[in-house]
């Protein structure tokens, strides 16, 4: 087994694109495997703790099968996404695109392979879900740095019949998608966006089972911007704005709603009528209610911690940047120990 | 005017000649036909699916798909089973088939 590398606008020969180093020189480049011929055997090549270089724009016809081989815990395999920089690539954060180009149902299909890892890449134009899995649920997956959009179906979802499970999400945005940005379950987002997700159900830009959220944004989603129908969820300094109905839909408990934003339109947290949620240190300003149908404990030692008032302090929430103020309300707030 | 990353439902008065740029326009079932009536209507980097634009829309760098997404899956509680737990359970088993073969004679 070795390393690869893969320009995706080439479409013919059959170049193998083997790397010998840690990464491509240019001339390995140069030689890199031609997509069209090649691009399912690339990727049935790979083994546990190779690597796939990959530039420019790979155009699908149908979708890349992931079902040769796991990665291990310490020894994923690896997709790493490349800028052409007119013929030396860099990984610089720019990213390999793969377009499904409204005719494969997927641009990834995985059927029961682990421990796989994608950054720096773009999924788009699938017919259902962009990221899927089949036959069992993909686990232990990581995706850094890697946009889903314009999906027939959600951005990562289970059109496939499986959603990824017990898998971590960092830097990633989910956006335009037909259902959910994010279909996923026990699984942790970090410093990840979605928006304007979700015109089909189930609509919402973070939706699914179980699943930590830490410093993501979702906003101008349709129905809710995070929603977990079923069991628990926990945010963190997490961000929702302009949902069409509700911020943050919860059902089982506890559910864990601290140190977050909820603003706009819509209710700030729904529940099913039992849920019980610990709604703690939130900056809490939305147009219908605070809060629906759920038992909430927002207060520590008496004192309520919940913020109601004050500016809100976006820096630009149109244009997506929900970064704040200096007079933003609550943008430091003291918690008693 | 030009509608910039918004979702079908909070779209309103749209007008001919409208353009659009990153927005969210796909239907929950195929041919569904929007914005009838209108004319001259741009459609750049948006979400299409199964939605029918007029006929002399300009479309770039747009999911445009009629299919149908299959039904999502609800999820299943995972039953997890320990190693001991397992291994005692196939003893049974094993011991269970053994008596049924000597009762068989």
């Amino acid at each position: 087994m070795a390393d690869r590398c893969v320009d995706g606008t080439l479409t013919t020969g059959t170049q193998a694109g083997t790397v010998a180093g840690a990464a491509p020189t240019d001339g390995e480049w140069a030689n890199a495997a031609h997509a069209e011929a090649n691009i399912q055997a690339v990727y049935d090549g790979l083994a546990a703790g190779d690597t796939l270089h990959a530039t420019r724009t790979q155009t699908l016809t149908a979708p890349i099968d992931i079902d040769q081989a796991h990665g291990t815990a310490g020894n994923p395999i690896a997709v790493l996404g490349y800028n052409y920089n007119g013929g030396a690539p860099i990984a610089d954060g720019s990213k390999y695109v793969i377009d499904a180009n409204s005719t494969a149902a997927n641009c990834i299909l995985a059927a029961d392979k682990d421990f796989w890892k994608f950054k720096n890449v773009e999924f788009k134009n699938a017919t259902a879900d962009n990221v899927t899995g089949v036959t069992n649920r993909p686990q232990w997956w990581q995706f850094v740095n890697c946009d889903s959009h314009n999906a027939g179906g959600a951005g990562w979802g289970t059109s496939g019949g499986n959603y990824y499970t017990n898998s971590a999400f960092v830097l990633c945005r989910a956006y335009s998608n037909g259902e959910s940005g994010f279909f996923t379950a026990d699984s942790y987002h970090s410093f990840c966006t979605a928006y304007s997700n979700g015109s089909s159900s189930p609509e919402a830009g973070f939706y699914g089972y179980r699943n930590v959220y830490t410093a993501c944004v979702g906003y101008s989603n349709d129905h809710s911007n995070f929603n977990d129908p079923v069991y628990r969820t926990h945010l963190f300094n997490c961000v929702s704005d302009d949902p069409v109905t509700r911020g943050i839909y919860v059902k089982g408990s506890p559910a864990t709603v601290i140190g977050s934003r909820i603003t706009g339109t819509g209710t700030g947290i729904v529940g099913d009528g039992s849920a019980d949620v610990l709604d703690l240190w939130n900056y809490i300003v939305c147009d219908t209610a605070p809060t629906a149908a759920i038992t909430v404990d927002q207060q520590i030692e008496g004192a309520d911690t919940r913020i109601e008032t004050g500016v809100e302090g976006y820096i630009d929430a149109a244009g997506g940047n929900f970064g704040l103020t200096n007079d933003a309300a609550a943008r430091r707030t003291a918690v008693a120990l | 005017m030009i509608h910039e990353r918004k979702l079908f439902s909070r779209l309103d008065k749209v007008k001919s000649g409208d353009e659009f740029v990153g927005c969210n326009l796909a239907q929950a079932v195929p041919g569904v036909k929007i914005f009838a009536g209108r004319k001259g209507l741009k459609f750049t980097r948006c979400n299409l699916a199964r939605a029918i634009v007029p006929a002399d829309s300009v479309i770039v760098d747009c999911n445009t798909t009629q299919l149908p997404i299959p039904p999502d899956v609800e999820p299943v509680e995972m039953v997890e089973i320990e190693a001991a737990e397992l291994a005692s359970l196939r003893a049974d088993r094993a011991e269970l088939k053994k008596s049924k073969e000597v009762a068989r004679g």
